[in-house]
């Protein structure tokens, strides 16, 4: 037995010495080489991912008026999805415009799929689907991207002048796969303006005969609708032109209130200011106005007929 | 009893549309605040923009009242233009005018300050109907003050004259300098000729005189024997 086992061993050590010759000969083991090649088995699961880069992160709409609807057809941002693998919609929401403590709407603002801005949507301040598709990029195309137009932006009635600010948050979905959200700003100017706009066109100071006065109790409403600034009320005229002869302007009074009596300041050729003051309008208060009296006074001698006179109402900011 | 013609119900209920509509058709004027202030070098001009608006939905036609001056006496008055005088806003548009100020070049001027009021009125249409009417304009207006400023220097004329002056001196120091070397050439080749046909000359003597002297040699020789 013990024997056997001697031979058991000389044969095995025999037969190992072989086997490692044969395969240091055959390059199975290279006792010399400095780094072996060892096969593993590697898994990766990729997992869906949607991405979201937008540009321009700005958008400026120069000067607008209060009061006023703006359209635009170039203002846009281009939302890309760059190595992604997911097609995705573009959801947007917005923030107030702000400027200090002055404030206007987020609905102000309108976007469109198109440049056109045929069909125009308001934005509100909850993360909307837009349905403006990013297509699903893929390993020969791995950027994708799709363009949103902010084609409106709507200034209302009485908002005080300033540099307004609008945040708006873009988020690329595809539920339930979300991008991070990243924000654009968008901004207006909203300029200073005052708005004219009277409660009549003439003013008919009846039959009066020569010699004769109306006292100055007619009337004219000058009206700031929807601008921001207080404004002077400046006033002047020119000669009543009858069919064969004319009057001075200055036989129109005009007067800040109404009186029973022919008694103001006589209108002039060139502009006078009233100091009558049209307060500036506010978003709670859009139109604001003031009123201005007329009165005459017909020169004796003055022929008989219908006279004509000019009075021209400005508004001065 | 007799039924009125559906004529009549149409021409009524195409009054009452047309009446609704030019009801919402308004025209508003307006402006944007602020009152333009002219700083004005004395001969030279200067030009700001007035921009008025049309709020309304309908077109509004305007023209522009130039703004008549305050006289100051030994001064010559600014001159002010506007550019366009009239035309039309379209609805919900605004229109820039512009407006500029020429400062004649008068020493008195600097200093004084000046203001008219610049007006922008609608084109009215409408017409008083019997007895004594004013018809209502509306406008917006400007206030301009202009102020008379000292001249600005301008470096580029003296540039430009400097420049002028040193081509006209270069010039002519160049044209006197090449005419004088001319002249000093020409009398060079000049002498150089003279010296030229003044060796020749002398060199056709001295020939001559070799000659002379040659041809005399012999008839010396023919007396000096017929004397003998």
């Amino acid at each position: 037995m013990k024997k056997e086992l001697v031979h058991f061993a000389i044969g095995f050590a025999i037969f190992s010495v072989v086997a490692a010759f044969l395969s240091i000969q055959f390059g199975v083991l290279d006792l010399w080489a400095s780094s072996y090649t060892v096969n593993v088995v590697a898994n990766v699961v990729v997992g869906n991912v949607i991405y979201i880069s937008i540009s321009p992160n700005t958008l400026n709409f120069g000067n607008l008026n209060p009061n006023s609807i703006n359209y635009f057809t170039v203002p846009n941002i281009i939302d890309k999805d760059n190595g992604g693998n997911l097609a995705a919609n573009i959801f947007i929401s917005g923030g107030n415009w702000n400027y200090g403590a002055n404030s206007f709407g987020v609905s102000n603002t309108f976007w469109s799929a198109t440049s056109h801005g045929t069909s125009n949507t308001a934005l509100t301040n909850t993360l909307t689907n837009t349905n403006i598709l990013i297509p699903q990029p893929n390993i020969d195309n791995q950027y994708t991207q799709n363009t949103i137009y902010f084609v409106e932006v709507n200034i209302p009635p009485g908002t005080p002048p300033g540099n307004y600010l609008q945040n708006v948050t873009f988020e690329n979905e595809n539920p339930p796969v979300n991008s991070v959200p990243v924000n654009a700003i968008l901004s207006a100017n909203v300029q200073g303006v005052c708005y004219i706009s009277l409660n009549t066109s003439t003013i008919n100071f009846g039959t009066v005969f020569a010699s004769a006065n109306v006292p100055t109790q007619f009337g004219v409403t000058d009206y700031d609708n929807g601008g921001n600034v207080a404004a002077n009320i400046l006033v002047s005229g020119n000669n009543w032109v009858g069919p064969t002869t004319t009057f001075g302007v200055g036989n129109t009074l005009w007067n800040p209130t109404s009186s029973t009596s022919y008694i103001g300041n006589a209108l002039t050729t060139g502009p006078a200011d009233t100091h009558i003051v049209i307060p500036a309008p506010t978003q709670n208060t859009p139109s604001t106005s003031n009123r201005i009296y007329f009165g005459l006074a017909v020169p004796g001698g003055a022929p008989s007929g219908t006279y004509t006179q000019n009075i021209i109402i400005e508004n001065s900011c | 009893m007799q039924q009125t013609p559906r004529i009549v119900y149409f021409i009524l209920f195409a009054s009452f549309l047309l009446l609704s509509v030019s009801g919402m058709l308004y025209a508003q004027l307006g402006e944007v605040a602020g009152q333009p202030f002219f700083n004005v070098s004395i001969g030279s001009s200067k030009s700001l923009t007035v921009t008025i608006i049309n709020e309304g939905s309908s077109p509004l036609p305007f023209k522009v009242i130039l703004p008549t001056l305050n006289t100051i006496v030994n001064t010559t008055q600014p001159i002010v233009t506007a550019n366009p005088m009239s035309g039309v806003i379209p609805a919900q548009s605004s229109m820039a005018i512009n407006v500029t100020v020429q400062m004649p070049y008068d020493k008195r001027n600097v200093g004084h300050t000046w203001a008219g009021i610049l007006q922008v009125v609608e084109v009215s249409n409408a017409t008083s109907s019997g007895g004594m009417g004013a018809v209502i304009i509306a406008g917006v207006a400007k206030i301009v003050t202009i102020y008379a400023s000292e001249p600005v220097f301008n470096p580029i004329p003296y540039i430009i004259g400097g420049i002028v002056a040193i081509v006209v001196v270069a010039g002519g120091a160049l044209y006197y300098y090449y005419r004088k070397r001319a002249a000093a050439k020409a009398k060079k080749r000049l002498r150089a000729k003279e010296l030229a046909e003044l060796r020749a000359r002398a060199r056709g003597k001295a020939r001559k005189t070799v000659k002379k002297k040659a041809s005399a040699k012999p008839k010396a020789k023919a007396r000096r024997r017929r004397a003998r």
